[in-house]
């Protein structure tokens, strides 16, 4: 394998491809990043067995050459050094060749790094899926599914499927749904693709769905998704992002999300969620946060006090109607889920001290929280 | 790791019976209530033998063991020779923690190898209170509990880390402390009869199952538990008191010390997952006559409040040599009394916490 390749370039695809790539692994060469050559430029794959990462690097950007091979070839660098090394290399263009015995030489400017390389064959080989279940999804309604859905997934590995978000899609409608089982999230977004394609039970980890956001991050356009038995592969025109399914059935939770309340609360996401900020600091570092809030008319009532430290009461205007109510809760989950809410105006739904309620923005259908209350003494 | 050992004697009250009766020796002695609501409290191994067993109604056990011996409960005797076993075991370690008057739990962590030790309480406790016991050895109070009901009676049982899973798999699931009958059933009913049918429920059918406490019991099926041993010798109150180098005749000279002593002892309450909910000052005179009086509130209460009245209710005049601000009556904190809900997502019968929000 010989090369000559656009320093910038190279530094983009191995940051991309570094984040799969783990020193804890069971699997010795994952440890590595798997270069090939060939004669449409660069690919780098990076691999963790839960998560694998594919990032080409073609001959030419536009009207840019990037890469230019003089010799095909393949082979697996040791992933940390190899990133270390070319992020710090002197040029702007990086020189590359590897031998018969994977040996490789990185040159760039007045520097030349020897790297030895390992036999690419001893590298897993991807998964073949079939392109049978797929759809289309523009890049940014994507990463907002993500963000919208992932801080609500369980941390806990004992806690089985609730580690993963839930991805159904029936008649063009692609649903995410992610609970610990103390609040839950919904999203929803139209998709392209076969209006007959339907998908139940696809639960992605939780890990893998913040780490494709992160992937995606400077993604446009649509992306590509396609999903077989135990794997999930989401592609750009430059990059596959492979992730293994969780087993299991993940629960109804049609079956647990109130369809309305009797007390509704119409007001500025903003304004409330500064208020539980204010009001967290006095509880947040207790075990659960207790913030409790009294609708009233005209006005929502923030109260949170924690033995030791002091308390908090404050008012924030807000459109009240039907009974009146009391509900604590865990602040920290209100913030999340008021943070990944875009709209300014949001309208909270309860059915009781005790019982859920739902939070959803005031101008669209699609998106849905639930927060699970605290019982108090 | 940590090593606690479980200490059980075998068949109490029978076996203090047969110790003070020797002609009792080898025969089925039921200890309990004689009327006609009466029950077992315990039986002999040999009353065992019968299907006698300990909460059954005594007029069953009569039908079944007719020519038992039944006998009163005599608590004072039993709590005497209690104390005698207590008096052995407390030698070896001061962190120990005693459950009614016939099982402790004792840390033993500071001993490099706990075995010949667990073996020299027992022989001791044989040799000097005539009882026998099972002990169980292992790394966490669960599994010390299960050790000693393996082989009872007379028994020592060590269960190392590595062998709990093994263990624990084939044991009936009501082996886990924690589970009763009703409990038991209801597993039953969905299949689960042994320890590691019951590893299939997932943390929250365990949850949902049995409330706050199915974390507790998810991790002791897996041999996982945490808990502290809880030393008997936690404070009932918590209490400062200060004999003045000089008496005094005012209540603002009084007060200042009691304000301060207050500080302390709610200081000293700092990190304890306790709160009182019942305040004293004591006053000793000049003649040493001593008088206390107390107010007892809500837990959150600001008890500097409360000891202003208290200070009111004195009379300063005879000259005071000591002061001393205590808290007793407490309750579990604050903190204890919140309970984050869940939602029920999985289809188990439950009987937690928890709700359908579409009922």
């Amino acid at each position: 394998m010989k090369l000559r390749v656009i320093k910038s370039a190279l530094v983009d695809a191995v940051s991309h491809v570094s984040k799969a790539v783990s020193q804890k692994t069971t699997i010795p060469i994952l440890t590595g990043i798997k270069v090939a050559a060939d004669e449409q430029g660069l690919v780098l794959t990076g691999s963790n067995s839960d998560i694998t990462i594919q990032v080409r690097v073609p001959k030419k950007k536009g009207e840019t050459d990037q890469v230019f091979v003089e010799k095909t070839g393949q082979v697996v660098l040791p992933g940390k050094i190899f990133g270390d090394i070319v992020r710090k290399l002197p040029g702007d263009e990086v020189e590359w060749i590897v031998n018969e015995r994977f040996q490789t030489t990185i040159r760039s400017e007045q520097a030349e790094f020897q790297l030895n390389g390992l036999d690419p064959d001893e590298y897993p080989r991807l998964p073949q899926l079939l392109q049978e279940q797929m759809f289309s999804i523009s890049a940014d309604t994507l990463k907002s599914l993500i963000r919208q859905t992932g801080f609500a997934v369980a941390v806990n590995e004992a806690r089985g499927v609730l580690t993963g978000v839930l991805m159904q899609l029936e008649s063009g409608m692609l649903t995410c749904v992610a609970t610990d089982s103390h609040r839950l999230s919904r999203q929803q977004a139209a998709v392209e693709g076969s209006e007959e394609l339907t998908l139940k039970n696809v639960i992605i980890p939780g890990k893998s769905w913040s780490e494709l956001a992160k992937t995606l991050t400077d993604a446009t356009g649509y992306v590509d998704i396609i999903v077989a038995d135990n794997q999930i592969l989401v592609k750009t025109e430059e990059l596959e992002f492979y992730s293994r399914l969780l087993d299991g059935s993940y629960p109804d939770t049609n079956r647990v999300i109130p369809p309305g309340g009797e007390t509704q609360l119409i007001s500025s996401t903003r304004e409330l969620l500064q208020s539980v900020d204010r009001a967290s600091l006095i509880s947040r570092d207790g075990r659960d946060n207790v913030i409790k809030w009294t609708m009233k008319d005209g006005k929502v009532e923030v109260n949170s006090a924690a033995q030791d430290i002091g308390s908090v009461t404050e008012e924030v205007m807000a459109k009240v109607s039907g009974p009146e109510l009391s509900i604590s809760f865990n602040a920290r989950y209100m913030m999340e889920a008021l943070r990944s809410i875009e709209s300014e105006e949001i309208c909270i739904q309860f059915t009781g001290t005790m019982t859920p309620f739902l939070i959803k923005p005031v101008d669209r259908e699609d998106s849905l929280h639930l927060i699970v209350p605290i019982r108090t003494r | 790791m940590k090593k606690i050992l479980h200490l059980d004697l075998d068949a109490f009250f029978a076996s203090v019976e047969q110790l003070d009766h020797p002609e009792l020796r080898g025969k089925p002695v039921i200890v309990g209530g004689r009327d006609k609501r009466g029950v077992v409290s315990t039986c002999s191994y040999e009353a065992r033998a019968y299907g006698v067993r300990s909460a059954m109604p005594t007029a069953m056990a009569r039908k079944l063991c007719p020519d038992g011996i039944f006998l009163p409960v005599r608590y004072e005797r039993y709590a005497e020779k209690s104390a005698e076993v207590r008096r052995i075991f407390t030698a070896y370690s001061d962190r120990f923690e005693t459950v009614g008057l016939d099982e402790a739990y004792l840390d033993v962590s500071h001993y490099e190898n706990a075995v010949p030790v667990a073996r020299e309480i027992k022989r001791r406790i044989q040799a000097e209170t005539g009882l026998t016991c099972s002990i169980g050895l292992s790394y966490n109070k669960s599994m010390a509990k299960i050790a000693s009901d393996l082989k009872k009676p007379d028994a020592f049982v060590i269960i190392r880390p590595e062998q709990a899973l093994e263990i624990l798999k084939d044991l009936p699931v009501g082996t886990l402390h924690g589970i009763g009958k009703k409990s038991r059933e209801r597993l039953e009913n969905i299949g689960v009869f042994t320890v590691g049918d019951f590893w299939r429920l997932s943390l929250d059918e365990v949850v949902q199952m049995f409330g706050k406490f199915g974390y507790a019991l998810y991790h002791r099926a897996r041999g996982k538990d945490d808990r502290e041993i809880v030393t008997d010798r936690s404070p009932k109150s918590h209490s400062r008191e200060s004999t003045l180098p000089e008496d005094l005749f005012d209540r603002e000279s009084v007060a200042a010390v009691a304000r301060e002593l207050l500080a302390e002892v709610w200081h000293d309450l700092d990190g304890e997952e306790i709160t009182p909910q019942t305040l004293t000052l004591k006053i000793k005179y000049a003649d040493f006559t001593l008088r206390s009086k107390q107010r007892t509130a809500r837990p959150d209460t600001d008890w500097s409040e409360i000891l202003e009245e208290l200070l009111d209710a004195f009379d300063y005049a005879a000259g005071v040599r000591l002061v001393g601000v205590g808290f007793s009556n407490f309750v579990q904190s604050q903190a204890e009394t919140y309970e984050q809900l869940s939602l029920p997502l999985w289809p188990v019968t439950s009987s937690g916490h928890s709700f359908h929000a579409n009922d």
